[in-house]
Order: C-alpha cells, then structure tokens, then sequence
C-alpha cells in the first residue's frame, strides 16, 4: 500500500486517538467489571 | 526506538480492528443481540441462581403475589416457602411467593432485573432493600444483563462518565452475545443430583424447593479473605420480639426509622427512580425491607442511608425491625449463630427473621390488592 506522508500521519493520529479512548474505557470501569472468573467468588 | 508497526497497513488494520470493538456495541444495535433470555441462560449455577432467575422470568407465566428481588442479602433472608404458605392461608388460595437473588450489590441490576421479570410476568408486591449499602459497589456481571441495543435507553440522564461504564460493560459482553446468536445456550437443570454447585456451597436444600431463596448451613465466617466457615449450630433464639415490633415507617407517625441522609451516588438515584416508575408503569406495589447486619445488633433505631420514600420519590412504605429488639437478650455467640458472615443469614437467621417480618408484609399486600 502506497501511502503519502498525510495518510500516515493520519493513521497515526487514529491509532493513537482510538487506544486512548480504550484505555480511558478500561481505566474508568470498576475493576469487577473485567472479572472473567465463571464462578462467583463469595459474598 | 522499533516503530509500533511495519507499516502504514498494519496500523491501519490495527486502527480498524480497535474502531470495530470500540463501536461494535452500537453496530450490533438491537438486531446483532440474541434473544434477552439468552443473557441469563449463559450464566451457570456456579454464578448464582440464575438458571432459576431464566426459568422464572422466562418460562413460568402466572402471576406474582409477593416477589423478594435483589442480591444476596435478600436472597438469604427471607425462607420464601414460609412467606407463601402464610399469604395462602390468608387469601385462602395457593398463594405465588418467588425470590430472584443473586451475587453482588447494585441499583442498576435491580432495575435491569426487574425490568425483565415486569415484562413478563404480573407481581403484585415487589420487596428488595437497599442494594447498596456498603456505598458505591458495582455489580460484576454488568457486561451480562446490561446490553447497549436495549439499555441504553434507560441510561438517559446519567453523566457521561456513568454511561461510559455501562457501554465498557456492553464491550466486554458483545462476544458472549455474538457467540449466543450463533449457538444458543441451553438452560441449566434446575434440580440434579448431587446438587449444583450453588446448593453445595451454601449446604442448601435445593433452590427450587425454596423458591428461589438459599438457606445457607453454615456458621460464621471470621475470615473476611476465604470462606472458611465453622460448622452450623441448629439454633432457635427465644426472644421477646414478636412481629408487633415490625414498624412501617411513616412521616406522619413516631418510630424508630433514622435516616443518615449521606449524599447518594447519582447512579443509584437514577436507577431507583428508575425502579419506582418502572413499578408505577406495571401496577407493582413497591416494598422496602431493612436488613439487619451483625454490627447494628445493638441499635435503637433502624437506620437507614435515605429517606427512600423521598429518594424513590413514591409511594414505598419502608419495613424494618429495631435490631435492639430483635436481637434482644442473645449473647455474642448466639448472634454469630445466625449469620454466615457480618451480613448474610444462614437458616437460624432467615427463619427467625421471616416469621417475624412475614405479618407486617402479608398486611402491605392486602392494602395494595384491596383484600
């Protein structure tokens, strides 16, 4: 893929836009909420 | 310094694949999600009675006339074929007494909860307490009943920061749910042999024989990191209370009720405002039940965190008992005997608890249906 110095730049600027809007998503979630454990551990 | 990628294409596919999870909630919309049964055929007994939850919510159809719903301090409190057996001798007709607990506080599974039993099934009186007692905690299985493509609507008036977390939770279930629509899970048995792992961890009878509830055999628990619990000691307490103690609470009259009026988070007001007018909507009569925890054994007044009439802003009575009077005369051991742990009764507690309270409940229903 041939690309100019503007299209990489762009891409760029999505890749990183787009992680840090999903680390913010990670970051503000309660920590329960990336809980993958099948069984309920407890009250 | 490596560059991050080889090449242009491959950040661009690495962009692209981030913009499809990110927004795959929305593109899935209403249509990319199984059928909303599906949420809780997915979880096994080993996450709480939800295979009982699916089977109430979804395959039986009569009506409900009391319903206990919430997570797991109502879910151990109240011995539910005890409350059906009472309602029935006074209507004088099988009554239909059901309790839907689970794991894990949270205003917003109460009401997402809630909202899927009232489409389905009639309840006359639906009781729970406050969910949220310990403050802000969240409910673990958030990516499980909240979906964006039918959810989002109720989230309308929270702050943004608020509503990022339930389409985060909506991130993380769209696998679950895309894999749903291309294999369907099947439900889980409601009664086997030996007994699921739910009924073996808590040593109860079977929770479809209870109705829902699970009444634990097991003593207290000192460790607050493990379940190590001692072993169960049969145990009737012989106290002065009777169910004349049971107060109601009323702005009119004197009682014992105090409310420590602390800010509430806006979620958890939302989403019981959300409960009440949810309640309104389907003609269910809304019934708040204080709990009592082993630390407030000792105390006068039951307290609670709201006034919840005004927080709910309806008509809601509030039901309680002073622990003071409750508890009355036990000694420290024969407190601990009654719980599993600081907050949740094993079978001494919940039987104690729920002939007492039962009065006072069977009394709200027949004002609600005009017996």
């Amino acid at each position: 893929m041939k690309t100019t110095p503007a299209v990489e730049r762009f891409i760029d600027v999505l890749v990183a836009l787009l992680s840090l809007a999903a680390l913010w998503l990670v970051w503000n979630a309660p920590a329960s909420y990336l809980d993958a454990r099948p069984v309920y551990q407890g009250f | 310094m490596r560059p991050a990628f080889s090449s242009a294409r491959s950040a661009a596919a690495f962009a692209l694949l981030l913009l499809v999870l990110l927004l795959l909630p929305v593109l899935a919309g209403n249509s990319w999600l199984p059928a909303r049964e599906q949420s809780y055929a997915a979880l096994s007994w080993g996450s709480a009675p939800f295979p009982w939850i699916r089977n109430q919510i979804f395959e039986e159809t009569n009506a409900l006339d009391i319903a206990f719903l919430g997570s797991s301090h109502i879910l151990h409190a109240i011995n539910t074929p005890y409350v059906e057996a009472k309602l029935g001798e006074k209507l004088g007709r099988p009554a239909v007494v059901r309790t839907l607990g689970w794991g894990g506080a949270g205003y917003d599974a109460l009401y997402f909860i809630a909202r899927d039993l009232l489409a389905h099934r009639r309840v006359r009186l639906l009781v729970f307490y406050d969910e949220n007692p310990g403050g802000g905690l969240r409910n673990n299985l958030a990516s499980v009943w909240f979906r964006w493509g039918d959810g989002a609507p109720a989230l309308s008036g929270l702050p943004m920061t608020e509503k990022s977390l339930f389409y985060f939770a909506a991130i993380v279930g769209m696998p679950r749910n895309l894999l749903c629509l291309v294999r369907p899970n099947l439900p889980a048995p409601l009664v086997s042999d030996p007994p699921n792992e739910w009924e073996r961890h808590y040593g109860s009878a079977s929770v479809v024989k209870l109705l829902g509830a699970t009444r634990s055999k097991l003593g207290f628990n000192y460790d607050t990191m493990a379940d190590s619990f001692t072993p169960f000691t049969p145990f009737t307490p012989r106290t002065a209370a009777t169910p004349a103690d049971v107060e109601v609470y009323s702005p009119a009259e004197k009682n014992d009720f105090v409310f420590s009026r602390t800010a509430l988070p806006a979620w958890q007001v939302h989403f019981a405002r959300k409960l009440a007018e949810l309640a309104r909507t389907n003609g269910c009569q809304l019934v708040m039940l204080q709990l009592p925890v082993l630390a407030d054994a000792p105390a006068q007044a039951i307290t609670e965190r709201a006034c919840w009439p005004e927080v709910f802003q309806a008509d809601l009575p509030l039901v309680g008992i002073p622990p003071a009077k409750l508890f009355a005369g036990l000694t420290d051991e024969q407190l601990h005997w009654l719980f599993t742990n600081g907050a949740h009764f094993n079978q001494n507690g919940m039987d104690y608890f729920t002939t007492l309270i039962t009065p006072a409940l069977i009394t709200l229903y027949e004002n609600h249906t005009g017996r």
